[in-house]
């Protein structure tokens, strides 16, 4: 599973919840990725924490479950219990979420989907 | 796309991406479920076991309102009670061994058994109008490998009564049949909205061809499943409003 970055994805959209994207900041021999915020009900700074966090999971890990399983630990220890989180290429959902505690956002070619609920 | 619902608390997200099909990406997904469901059972199990103590208090209590409310905590209440005193991993083998019985002509006594606890589970959380859908759900039971295999489902991982499992088979593909076009999201949407109808709030549902989760659900509510080729994980999780 390739870990490249491409800033130019064919098929990209354009985010149209939120304009102002928040970019992580560039690492040292690794070329920052695309990150577009699909869709968001989420104060922005948990918004570029889930960001920053999925970002470093990534790099870590190559497995997408790792990636997630990464990800819900870190904002389950951040802002309490229980987050659920999905990676992936190709998925569709239906959840419901508590009140400003979701985020939906495309990392390259990767969506990561992490909600609150319960 | 956040639509508000009778919650004011709570609102639907509809998520949906688009993408090719990877061959190894599968092998991925399978590991998904198996890894995803050890560890956050795991997890949820030492939570079950407090909950339990409370909802024990809390029932009584509920018992008395009788509000809508609090019909609906006690439904999701007894799914716990169910699965806690033996534990998750019991229950998930009952699931199991249930499936491997059925494959099996001569396992006639396991099927009856494992028929005659499903009863016994409606006949404690549901109310009227439920245990009448979930009724029917049940007799379908005695077939669930010819079920599975009528609808074309193949089973991952699962920690879920029988009659659930068929429920949302039959959901999964009628869904999946009806549809002109193809949606990852509506399929999601419907499975969603009939559990969360059927057996309370508030299941979450994701269908797709490439994806990796990793999730906490509640005990005896956890569903993963593959069909033609997509793979479906619902899982239900606790309304803490009602527990308060």
């Amino acid at each position: 599973m390739s870990e490249e970055a491409k800033k130019n994805f064919a098929g990209a959209l354009t985010a149209r919840p939120n304009s102002d994207e928040p970019k992580p900041a560039p690492v040292p021999a690794v070329p920052p990725k695309k990150v577009i915020i699909k869709s968001a009900d989420m104060i922005p700074d948990m918004q570029k924490e889930a960001v920053d966090i999925a970002v470093a999971a990534f790099e870590k890990y190559n497995v997408e479950k790792d990636v997630a399983e990464q990800i819900k630990k870190e904002f389950d220890k951040r802002h309490g219990p229980t987050w659920h989180c999905i990676v992936g290429r190709n998925f569709g959902s239906y959840v419901t979420h508590e009140t400003n505690h979701f985020v939906y956002f495309y990392l390259d070619q990767k969506a990561v989907l992490l909600f609150k609920s319960g | 796309m956040a639509n508000q619902d009778k919650q004011h608390k709570r609102a639907f997200m509809y998520i949906y991406k688009g993408g090719t099909v990877n061959q190894r990406k599968k092998e991925l997904e399978h590991g998904v479920g198996q890894d995803k469901k050890s560890k956050s059972r795991s997890w949820l199990h030492r939570i079950s076991r407090t909950r339990i103590f409370n909802d024990g208090h809390r029932d009584l209590d509920i018992g008395a309102r009788g509000e809508g409310e609090f019909v609906e905590a006690r439904k999701s209440m007894s799914c716990l009670e169910l699965g806690s005193p033996a534990g998750g991993y019991v229950e998930g083998r009952k699931s199991v061994s249930f499936i491997e019985a059925a494959a099996s002509p001569a396992a006639i006594g396991s099927i009856v058994e494992e028929r005659r606890k499903s009863v016994s589970h409606i006949e404690k959380n549901f109310a009227v109008a439920g245990m009448v859908e979930a009724r029917k759900s049940v007799s379908h039971i005695e077939t669930l490998s010819s079920v599975i295999a009528y609808l074309q489902v193949k089973v991952l991982v699962s920690d879920m009564p029988s009659f659930m499992q068929v429920h949302a088979f039959r959901c999964a593909r009628r869904t999946y049949d009806s549809l002109e076009k193809f949606s990852a999201k509506h399929i999601a949407h419907n499975i969603k909205k009939e559990f969360d109808k059927a057996y309370g709030p508030v299941w979450h549902c994701i269908v797709g061809s490439n994806f990796g989760s990793f999730v906490t659900h509640s005990t005896g509510c956890f569903l993963y499943f593959s069909m033609e080729n997509l793979y479906i994980l619902l899982f239900k999780t606790k309304v803490k409003k009602a527990l308060d």
